[in-house]
């Protein structure tokens, strides 16, 4: 009836999975507690569940960011405790199948459910908003796309307390992963949240590339772009053309399991090895597709906050051109040691080694921006300094590591783990960080606290470096990554300093929600007027903070890049603000999305428990829901003038007041 | 003369699509994720055409005159794609759902033959679970087959709409989406008999 | 009269692209089945006579059936479909490389 699930998959004989289990459902039964209790059930019904705004959705995804944030982060402060207590001569909390799950779920946590949710909200908020456009190209998907993400990380989540999860790390290499060494659930589950938040990926990737190509604001030719629509552009073609590789990885090693196929089984002509070749022809597109948007984010940063325009504007977006075509033909990097050839091997050296110039080409472009501008040293501004430091020693260690010849000595070593940790830490989530502060006053009205953000910047920086530098050394000293029992004492003192660095960390995540706490309690303090309260050069500082649903109630003509410095710098802003409205279309919230997203995930459910029943019950749905869907006619409702006239006078009269 | 009115009826006479149609774009995008997909099967059935195991090689099981049935079923759906697209644009409803219909039995006459053709591999003992090539090549040929169920339930969907709303602008597009994706099948069916039949017998 | 002749050239203008590709496509996609179930040639030929059918036949299928050429409205479209083409040979070639590359040694 239940397929596999019975009373005995809940780990009761796990003591620290069963309080952290019990403490999620206490935190989320609070939640509810409270929602009921202020009678916001329909609120959150009709403003955001069902939203198709793409401001909304954005704070959606950047909201379940940091949520699986806290996570992850739990996840490497346990993995470091443990470390530091096995090489002591302990014997540790963490027995080893526990803690291979944990290196697991944090790996996957972090990639998929922190960066690709804050990479991907960033995008839906800034996108639509920088070219002038008022929604994206398909807002329905984009709430499906959503929702099928959050329901990957509820199935995550899930596999904490009922049944367990992968212990093969984040790639799930098989053999291991195949079902003659993993019979338990915990490989099923890692692929069904994997295919779910790959499909939600690849839908909001088709999204995004329609918008930017069709949607531009009437004058805003290609090269007027603005940066972080450029490396948005390339990320997405990069995610639609490397996404549906993992989905067909992930499903031969679902018909390996399930059907007994011999995709990558050892015997009966298997190919262990087509496994980690297909899953790196997406894993290396899948890392520029987390640092791209942060390049553009760290773009608009340097140019806002030195008053000068980006320096070498088409050079930025020929190298971001050039990171996208050549993140295709490098990814053999990633297992040098599998045993090609040393012409394989030396052909995609040199191809790594080549993809270092553009990035190093951009780099060089920032610090032209910045010299000789007037330097706002605001928190973004920190974030970004930060990150030209820290991002830079990880792109040279993996430089280092593009010698196939070091590679060979480092492959697997905790060197590897810090340059990877060095370049997404350093990079992607100091540039989230940045693009949180930068774009906060823009989603919320008001500007967060700088004298907290600040402060999570320090702690941040240093535990950064005081966590990660030990483990460059450990690397060189011989230590391997995913060790848990019976560590080389030799390696104790390095992983002390990595813990000290992690709670370092620790506590700057602390003062980020402090921060949050502050701006919200100072909110009426710092509310943001004029909607442009850095001075910024691009169209998203046209608008009111927050925007009207529709965004723009003229759409602009542009004429230049830096459309909006140059409207300011003429003194034609009052050219957005004509009186003169029509009528406008905006579509109607729905949903849909949300119910087939509920569905996907009882059949991802099924498929990993072997419900059959409910998995056919739970596919014909989805088909049913899509089906129905297309049926409906008015998706639309019209905005009447009066009611936007009503709007912009708001807006406005809460501008006049500050002036 | 010519009345105003007369012009009139005369232009109802057609549909134009705009290609600039974001939906036909975003489904062209679509499309090449799925080329991808697809891609990257065909990259794998390369690998592994050749690890029999003990089990058969293609040349011991492909059938050509089998294949070269399915291929004129196939080749006939991108024809009739062409006709439905056509019908679509002289705004001529009985044609739409004929040449529709057509497609759904070429469609339906693929499914079997190619269920015909793995069941009477599978009674020989030539099951996926043989070895690495039968694997790749089930499900090779097995997802294109699900593309066509798809396309067919697809079709299905379509001649409710069409008779509910008649041939209106959206149902155009989506027709025009539909076909689209026949074409994106027969494409990749050329690419399979090619070069897994044509090429595996010689 | 003059939008009405217009949609006319448009739509004999359609018929005639799908007729054309409908015979090219079937002439290219008979011969190589011919050729190979009479086994007419040797291998080698073969094996170069299909490949060659196949990539006509996709430009056929491109030009015809698709109506990709390289006017503006349809620029974006190629663009698309040169790009995603680079991408699998990308895919494929690089695949075959690596792998055949891990049984030489």
């Amino acid at each position: 009836m239940f397929g596999k699930l019975t009373l005995e998959s809940i780990p009761y004989n796990e003591p620290i999975i069963m309080v952290t289990y019990s403490f999620i459902i206490l935190i989320m039964l609070s939640v509810f507690g409270v929602i009921f209790y202020l009678k916001r059930w329909q609120y959150l019904w009709s403003e955001w569940i069902t939203s198709v705004d793409h401001k909304k959705i954005a704070v959606m995804y950047i909201l379940l960011a940091f949520i699986m944030l806290f996570r992850g982060f739990t996840d490497a402060i346990m993995m470091r405790v443990q470390q530091v207590l096995a090489s002591s001569g302990n014997v540790g909390f963490l027995p080893p199948h526990h803690y291979d799950q944990i290196f697991t779920a944090h790996g996957v946590i972090m990639i998929f459910f922190v960066a690709m949710p804050l990479v991907i909200g960033f995008m839906n908020l800034v996108l639509p908003l920088q070219i002038g456009a008022r929604d994206v190209a398909f807002p329905f998907l984009n709430n499906l796309s959503f929702w099928l993400t959050a329901s990957a990380a509820i199935l995550i989540n899930v596999s904490l307390g009922i049944g367990e999860f992968a212990q093969t790390g984040w790639l799930a290499y098989p053999p291991l992963s195949e079902i003659q060494y993993s019979p338990g659930v915990g490989v099923d589950y890692w692929i069904w949240s994997l295919q779910l938040s790959g499909i939600g990926t690849t839908l909001t990737a088709i999204n995004f590339l329609v918008t930017v190509i069709k949607m531009r604001a009437p004058g805003m030719t290609m090269f007027k772009m603005p940066v972080f629509t450029w490396t948005s552009l390339c990320t997405n073609v990069l995610i639609l053309v490397s996404f549906p590789v993992l989905t067909l990885t992930l499903f031969l090693l679902t018909l390996d399991r399930y059907f007994d196929f011999h995709f990558f089984t050892n015997d009966f002509g298997g190919n262990t090895m087509m496994y980690v070749n297909l899953i790196w022809i997406w894993g290396h597109p899948e890392v520029y597709i987390l640092v791209l948007p942060v390049f553009g984010i760290f773009s608009e940063i340097v140019a806002t906050f030195s008053k000068k325009s980006l320096f070498g504007y088409n050079s930025l977006i020929w190298a971001t051109i050039v990171i996208t075509i050549l993140s295709f033909i490098v990814w053999l990097h990633h297992f040098f040691t599998m045993g090609a050839g040393a012409n394989v091997n030396a052909f995609f050296g040199i191809t790594t080694m080549i993809i270092s110039v553009p990035t190093g080409v951009k780099i060089f472009n920032w610090l032209f921006t910045m010299y000789q501008g007037r330097i706002y040293m605001h928190s973004s501004m920190l974030w970004t300094i930060g990150f030209l430091i820290t991002f830079s020693v990880g792109g040279m260690t993996g430089v280092l590591l593009s010698l196939p010849a070091a590679d060979f000595v480092l492959h697997n070593s905790l060197f590897l783990v810090a340059h990877f940790h060095n370049v997404i830490i350093g990079g992607v989530v100091f540039g989230c960080f940045a693009g949180l502060t930068y774009w906060f006053p823009k989603l919320f009205g008001f500007i967060l606290d700088e004298m907290w953000g600040k402060r999570a910047f320090w702690f941040w920086v240093i535990g950064f470096f005081v966590a990660f530098m030990p483990l460059y050394i450990l690397g060189f000293m011989g230590m391997t990554r995913r060790l848990s029992q019976n560590i080389d004492p030799e390696y104790h003192s390095m992983l002390v300093i990595a813990a000290c660095g992690s709670v370092l960390i620790g506590i700057g995540i602390l003062c980020q929600i402090i921060q949050l706490y502050v701006s919200i309690k100072n909110s009426r303090q710092n509310i943001d007027v004029t909607g442009d309260p850095w001075d910024g050069r691009t169209l998203e500082w046209s608008t009111a903070s927050p925007p009207p649903v529709y965004n723009f109630a003229n759409i602009p003509i542009v004429k230049s890049k830096d459309e909006f410095w140059r409207m300011k710098t003429l003194q034609q802003e009052n050219i957005l603000q004509s009186c003169i409205y029509s009528k406008i279309f905006m579509p109607k919230n729905t949903g849909f999305g949300f119910f087939i997203s509920f569905f996907s995930l009882l059949f991802s459910f099924s498929a990993v428990w072997h419900i059959w029943w409910l998995l056919l019950f739970s596919l014909l749905s989805i088909i049913y829901l899509f089906i129905l869907k297309s049926f409906k006619k008015n998706d639309h409702y019209i905005m009447s003038i009066k009611q936007i006239k009503k709007i912009e006078k708001n807006n406005k009269t809460r501008e006049m007041h500050v002036k | 003369m010519i009345s105003n009115n007369t012009i009139n009826k005369i232009d109802n006479k057609f549909l134009h699509v705009e290609k600039n149609s974001k939906t036909i774009f975003g489904f062209w995008l679509y499309l090449v994720s799925d080329c991808i997909i697809f891609a990257t099967m065909f990259a794998v059935y390369f690998v592994m055409m050749h690890s029999i195991s003990n089990g058969p090689t293609g040349k011991e099981i492909f059938q050509l005159s089998v294949v070269l049935i399915e291929t004129i079923l196939l080749l006939l759906t991108a024809i009739f794609s062409g006709l439905t697209n056509i019908a679509v644009y002289k705004k001529n409803l009985r044609c739409v759902i004929l040449s529709l219909l057509i497609n759904f039995i070429l469609g339906l006459g693929f499914v079997s033959l190619e269920l015909l053709e793995f069941y009477h591999l599978i009674i020989e003992g030539y099951s996926p679970n043989r070895n690495g090539f039968l694997s790749a090549f089930f499900t090779l040929i097995g997802m294109h087959g699900i593309h066509i169920i798809f396309g067919m339930l697809w079709i299905i969907v379509i001649i409710f709409q069409t008779l509910k709303f008649g041939v209106t602008e959206m149902i155009a597009i989506r027709i025009k989406c539909l076909n689209l994706f026949w074409h994106f099948l027969d494409i990749i069916w050329m690419c399979i008999f090619t070069f897994i039949y044509l090429i595996g017998v010689l | 009269m003059y939008i009405f002749n217009r949609k006319l050239s448009i739509f004999r203008k359609k018929i005639k692209s799908y007729l054309l590709g409908s015979i090219y496509s079937s002439v290219l996609t008979f011969l190589p089945f011919l050729l190979v179930m009479q086994h007419i040639f040797s291998d080698k030929i073969l094996l170069f006579t299909i490949i060659l059918c196949f990539i006509l036949n996709f430009f056929v299928h491109c030009r015809y059936f698709l109506h990709l050429d390289t006017s503006i409205e349809n620029r974006w479209y190629l663009t698309v479909v040169l790009f995603t083409c680079t991408i699998i040979f990308i895919i494929i070639s690089g695949s075959l490389w690596i792998m055949s590359n891990l049984h030489n040694y």
